[in-house]
């Protein structure tokens, strides 16, 4: 797990940081991982990340979960900035095409979580800003409860209705027409 | 060291609502973004989930508004009361995504939906979606009328446009200064003289009308990408885009042709075809634009009478000004994406006329005509030199 990004000469190369989960794990990640989080982004440039990014909000089970995200991303990432060297063949193309597919295939199987990690996972994207991260686990919420009545989504979800029956005609005569 | 312990401090937990419930713990922000993936109607019946949930929905990040299908107001009456009363409660919440769409509506709706676009941008809308058709009539195309107003805004980013009609005020883009992604597919331009941004990077238009006369001209020098594609009356004039990486021109059975000879320089100057190109181009009306491009895939129809032509009077301004070319791909002649033959030409001489970085120039096509040999001829003159004899044939 701490190893994460080393045997590639690349990465070696490039500047790591190291980022402190919760229960004390650490992981090396290169900048270009680690700047997908705007939080940390931040940090580097306050200068902030000596000795470590301690990420109390976050476990290591999680963490592990969001470098696996950054770091295909990243790739993703380094490949739109439009460096030559992605478009070295007419072919480009049917490369690019099947790279997204390829990442799209990704985020699909990344999703592929309990309940409860994908809630985790939310909050750790939320926390370390990570707008595709943080988008892709609510899109997969909204997807969840889409079509499904107020009752079956309370249920779904163990939200418990606390509004008196009169609250509630309340509010359904307020927005009478969302309900017709 | 500023901000240190600030970056570092963790976020309040909002107080558990209910035990084991997840969904209404997580902070209000992150459950607004949830609802902004909702269609609108949805995204509003949360009200009567619990008492926390009441108001939420009025500050959702994203809109998805559309009727017609489950659970979704029937029409477009219905849709116009629903929208007017979700746009007046949610007053001046802020907005990332908007998302309309809405197929076969009368006249009357033009306005109505003109100030839901309004409403959007007004709201600092960063990604805006229109997929929008009218009904058909005998009289009237299925085109949705724009506003003849430019977009105003500092926030929006892409933009993506299916079935609407433009207008030049709407499509200069000048007052957008961070807009980068335009997809424009199946809509009408004939109104129109120009598309005019500095900000844009990627472009794709795709099976949309241009106008007659002038050509249509794409004012977008700081593009990254750019995507035609699509049957063209009169295929429009690319202006110099410097920052060109990839460029895709698909053009399909296409009518932009001179009835009077091939030349492309005919004596009649009525014809559009031949005279239709304005400005400093010399004359061309793609390949000027497209000249720098490190990777161009040009992929014209058989019938591509702008392609021949500019190829023919102007090739050698795509050669000579396309500093940072490494290889042209031109597929001559062929529908593609197989080929009968595939011919690599290379440089005989390093002169000075012609992009140092250029390799090799591949041409892809079915036979070995005349107007190929004319191609040959023509690039040999640059010292473009092809080996007949290596010629692939993939039959």
């Amino acid at each position: 797990m701490a190893s994460a990004g080393s045997g590639d000469e690349k990465a070696a190369a490039a500047a790591m940081i190291t980022l402190i989960s919760s229960d004390n794990e650490k992981f090396e990640v290169t900048e270009a991982t680690a700047t997908l989080s705007q939080t940390i982004r931040h940090m580097i440039e306050d200068g902030c990340t000596d000795g470590g990014v301690p990420l109390p909000n976050v476990t290591s089970k999680i963490l592990a979960r969001v470098i696996e995200y950054c770091k295909k991303h990243a790739t993703a990432a380094a490949g739109e900035e439009g460096s030559s060297s992605s478009f070295s063949d007419a072919a480009f193309l049917e490369v690019d095409r099947a790279f997204l597919e390829e990442l799209e295939e990704f985020d699909d199987a990344f999703l592929e979580v309990d309940r409860a990690t994908l809630f985790d996972l939310i909050l750790a994207a939320n926390y370390l800003d990570i707008k595709g991260l943080l988008n892709l686990t609510c899109q997969k919420v909204a997807d969840s409860v889409k079509g499904k009545t107020p009752e079956q989504i309370r249920e779904m979800y163990n939200i418990v209705n606390d509004l008196t029956p009169e609250e509630e005609a309340e509010i359904r005569r307020e927005t009478q027409w969302a309900f017709e | 060291m500023r901000n240190c312990k600030k970056a570092l401090a963790p976020i309040k937990k909002v107080p558990m609502i209910g035990v084991g419930d997840r969904l209404s713990a997580l902070p209000d922000d992150v459950i607004k973004r949830i609802l902004g993936f909702l269609p609108a109607r949805e995204a509003v019946q949360t009200c009567i989930l619990a008492r926390f949930w009441r108001d939420l929905w009025k500050s959702a990040t994203g809109l998805h508004i559309s009727c017609g299908h489950e659970n979704e107001p029937a029409s477009v009456k219905e849709l116009k009361k629903f929208v007017d009363c979700l746009l007046r409660s949610r007053g001046h919440s802020p907005l990332e995504t908007c998302d309309i769409r809405i197929l076969e509506f009368g006249d009357s709706y033009i306005p109505v939906v003109n100030s839901w676009i309004q409403h959007a941008v007004m709201q600092d809308v960063q990604v805006l979606r229109l997929c929008i058709y009218r009904e058909k009539g005998p009289f009237h195309d299925p085109w949705f009328e724009l506003d003849n107003l430019p977009l105003v805004s500092r926030h929006l980013t892409s933009l993506e446009l299916h079935g609407l009609a433009f207008n030049d005020n709407f499509l200069d883009f000048s007052s957008c200064p961070v807009l980068q992604d335009l997809r424009i597919i199946f809509s009408d331009f004939w109104p129109t003289k120009r598309i005019i941004s500095r900000s844009l990077k990627r472009l794709c238009i795709d099976s949309c009308e241009f106008n007659d006369k002038p050509r249509f001209q794409i004012c977008t020098p700081n593009l990254v990408s750019l995507w035609l594609l699509g049957k063209y009356i009169r295929t429009p004039l690319l202006e110099r885009i410097p920052s060109l990486l990839e460029a895709v021109v698909k053009i399909d059975p296409c009518y932009d042709v001179c009835f009077e000879d091939d030349s492309g320089n005919c004596d009649n100057v009525w014809c559009h075809s031949c005279h239709g190109a304005d400005g400093d181009t010399n004359n061309c009306v793609l390949l000027s634009g497209l000249s720098y491009a490190v990777n161009l895939a040009l992929i014209p129809d058989t019938r591509t009478f702008i392609i021949r032509r500019d190829l023919q009077c102007a090739l050698v301004c795509i050669l000579e000004h396309s500093p940072v070319l490494q290889k042209l791909t031109l597929q001559l002649f062929s529908e593609g994406p197989e080929h009968d033959i595939e011919m690599k030409g290379t440089r005989s001489l390093m002169t000075g006329e012609i992009s140092k970085h250029l390799k090799i120039v591949e041409i892809k096509c079915e036979v070995i005509d005349k107007t190929i040999l004319k191609v040959l001829e023509f690039l040999s003159t640059l010292n473009i030199c092809f080996n007949l004899y290596e010629a692939k044939i993939l039959e």
